[in-house]
């Protein structure tokens, strides 16, 4: 018998070795750490020294609502790696995400040969377009929707079925809309219509299920003193109204700084663009952004107050008042898409060291 | 005559059931993990089933399994899962479905659950926005049909594999009573297993000749990959017959 025994305590001593080490491989949970600094942070796309100690956190995103009847030629997948840094007032993040295409051809206008000018664009079946867009990348934050710690933007993502979304005649691929009394902050940075005036689109998710009250159902602005991006037609649509006094820089969105009235002087070919942009004023011009595409790499750092104030802050905007707490959220981004996007699973938890 | 042994064998006869030997332990230890994993809510390591997650699998309505498991990341509220419990105890009925079941259907599940739906995780084979799409997954247990494909796709994949072990641990070395015990344990459990994923639709109890059946089989076939080949290769002493 001591023999066999003998076998049976090594062999046990080995599965129970098996489940020791295989149970504490740590399931992949992500979780973002936002770091004290002390350090200035200056907004300019470029991971200076004071990033070196927030520790990067790798998302991937492969998942996509819908396919476009006319065609995608976007990503289907791509890595975020993003950074948090935090200070007495603000939390910065620094991301980056692979995107070989810079796409920023918004609804260009281009000169035909007999003279007019076409907008160009190539909507869906949906009404949407995935071939003159921008390039764009949507944060999710939770402010009170239940079920968005497990399930994050997934919480008010609603998919139109045999052409209805909540009992309402639609053609959208889906609709994004909270339950009542709650709310998502969604923050939105757009290529063309904010990244240029440095800022991202501060928005945010209701429970509106009504087109007539909002077009875009749940999704709406932050309440705004000022500013935004406007399509940029002439009175009679045949053409656009105003155009750069320098095209170089900003071939397809008219800044302020060069806003001019439109002559045409242009032969057939040439591009005027498509939409107008001024820095948004007020509560939808909370978050501060430098935005650069290198080398195939959309690298993104912006920042936002710790805490921001408007008379619907508390439905607008979610507040990193306690930094003892954990704050959901989650993460898209829409390759030259208008709502075509790639994103994960689940939400990713951010905390504060 | 002597009678034919293992050790009989050529060496390249011997590295090749050795070969075999390794490839039946490395897939047992796969299906184990595999089924840990699938009865429990992990996604990685080498986890023991509970008891609980062998009754959701082969005890409980499947809609209810699969929100408490496989699905339960989209899940949005615990409350639901025990609201569709709670309409399946009181007889899954029709006129109940629009007002108690439907509107999590749609919250959770008819995303990628429909026949139209274009998320890359679409089931469109297995859409849940009707009545009769859900009725079918309101039964405990295995279906016939499940059963009966379960059954014997398992059945004739470990009777290959299991007859040449069987025969391999036959011409051993080891002591006859060792032989007898591991060949009867090895196929008696398999047998076992596979009854009991049904009979637990009637009697809740043979769960636990799920997990007993399931450890006796897996333990059995993993204790004679090694004992033949050791046997192969060295005189294991104490419980091998005597020259």
């Amino acid at each position: 018998m001591k023999p066999l025994m003998q076998i049976l305590k090594v062999t046990i001593t080995f599965f129970l070795g098996m489940l020791f080490v295989s149970n504490s491989a740590i399931s992949q949970s992500m979780e973002l750490v936002s770091v004290k600094t002390n350090e200035s942070i200056t907004l300019d796309a470029n991971l200076e020294r004071a990033w070196n100690k927030a520790e990067a956190l790798e998302v991937e995103l492969s998942e996509m609502p819908y396919k476009p009847n006319n065609g995608y030629e976007g990503m289907k997948a791509t890595t975020v790696t993003i950074r948090s840094l935090h200070d007495a007032e603000n939390i910065y993040f620094y991301v980056q995400y692979d995107d070989p295409t810079k796409s920023l051809e918004r609804f260009p206008w281009v000169k035909q040969e007999n003279g007019s000018w076409k907008q160009l664009s190539n909507k869906d079946s949906t009404g949407h377009d995935n071939t003159y867009y921008e390039d764009k990348l949507g944060m999710y934050w939770d402010i009170n929707a239940r079920g968005f710690k497990k399930k994050g933007c997934a919480v008010s993502c609603h998919l139109t079925e045999d052409g209805l979304n909540n009992g309402i005649k639609d053609k959208s691929a889906g609709r994004k809309y909270t339950k009542p009394g709650q709310n998502i902050d969604m923050w939105h940075w757009k290529g063309v219509r904010t990244n240029p005036v440095g800022m991202f689109d501060d928005q945010y998710v209701n429970s509106n299920t009504d087109p007539k009250k909002n077009k875009n159902w749940g999704r709406a602005g932050d309440d705004k003193t000022g500013g935004g991006y406007k399509n940029n037609v002439n009175k009679d649509k045949s053409g656009p109204a105003f155009m750069n006094s320098d095209n170089s820089e900003y071939k397809y969105m008219v800044v302020p700084w060069l806003k001019t009235k439109f002559v045409d002087t242009f032969k057939a070919g040439d591009v005027i663009p498509g939409i107008m942009v001024t820095p948004f004023t007020g509560p939808r011009a909370d978050i501060k952004v430098k935005g650069v595409w290198k080398n195939g790499v959309w690298n993104l750092e912006f920042s936002r107050k710790l805490e921001t104030s408007g008379k619907q802050t508390k439905v607008q905007d979610v507040q990193f008042s306690d930094k003892s707490k954990s704050y959901y959220f989650g993460m898209s981004v829409f390759d030259n898409s208008q709502i075509n996007h790639i994103y994960h699973d689940g939400s990713i938890k951010l905390t504060f060291e | 005559m002597n009678e034919f042994t293992l050790k009989s064998l050529n060496i390249p006869a011997k590295l090749s059931v050795t070969f075999f030997l390794g490839s039946v332990f490395i897939a047992v230890i796969s299906a184990l993990i595999l089924l840990g994993l699938v009865l429990s809510q992990e996604s990685s390591g080498f986890v023991i089933p509970s008891f609980d997650g062998i009754k959701l699998k082969y005890g409980t309505p499947e809609i209810v399994s699969s929100m408490k498991t496989t699905m339960y990341q989209h899940v949005t509220e615990d409350e639901s899962i025990v609201a569709v419990e709670q309409w399946i105890i009181e007889g899954s009925k029709k006129e109940d479905f629009k007002e108690k079941v439907l509107p999590i259907m749609k919250e959770d599940c008819t995303n990628c659950h429909s026949k139209k739906s274009t998320m890359s995780q679409a089931m469109t084979s297995m859409p849940l926005g009707k009545y009769k799409e859900v009725l079918p997954l309101t039964k405990a247990g295995y279906s016939w049909k499940k059963m009966s494909k379960q059954a014997h796709i398992h059945l004739f994949g470990i009777t290959v594999f299991l007859v040449i072990l069987s025969l391999l641990m036959a011409y051993s070395s080891f002591l006859p009573w060792i032989k007898y015990l591991l060949i009867i344990v090895s196929s008696l459990s398999l047998w076992m297993d596979i009854f009991s994923w049904w009979l637990t639709k009637f009697f809740v109890e043979f769960i636990y000749v799920i997990f007993l059946s399931g450890g006796l089989m897996s333990g059995s076939i993993i204790v004679m990959s090694v004992l033949v080949f050791l046997d192969l290769w060295i005189s294991v002493p104490w419980i091998s017959k005597k020259d």
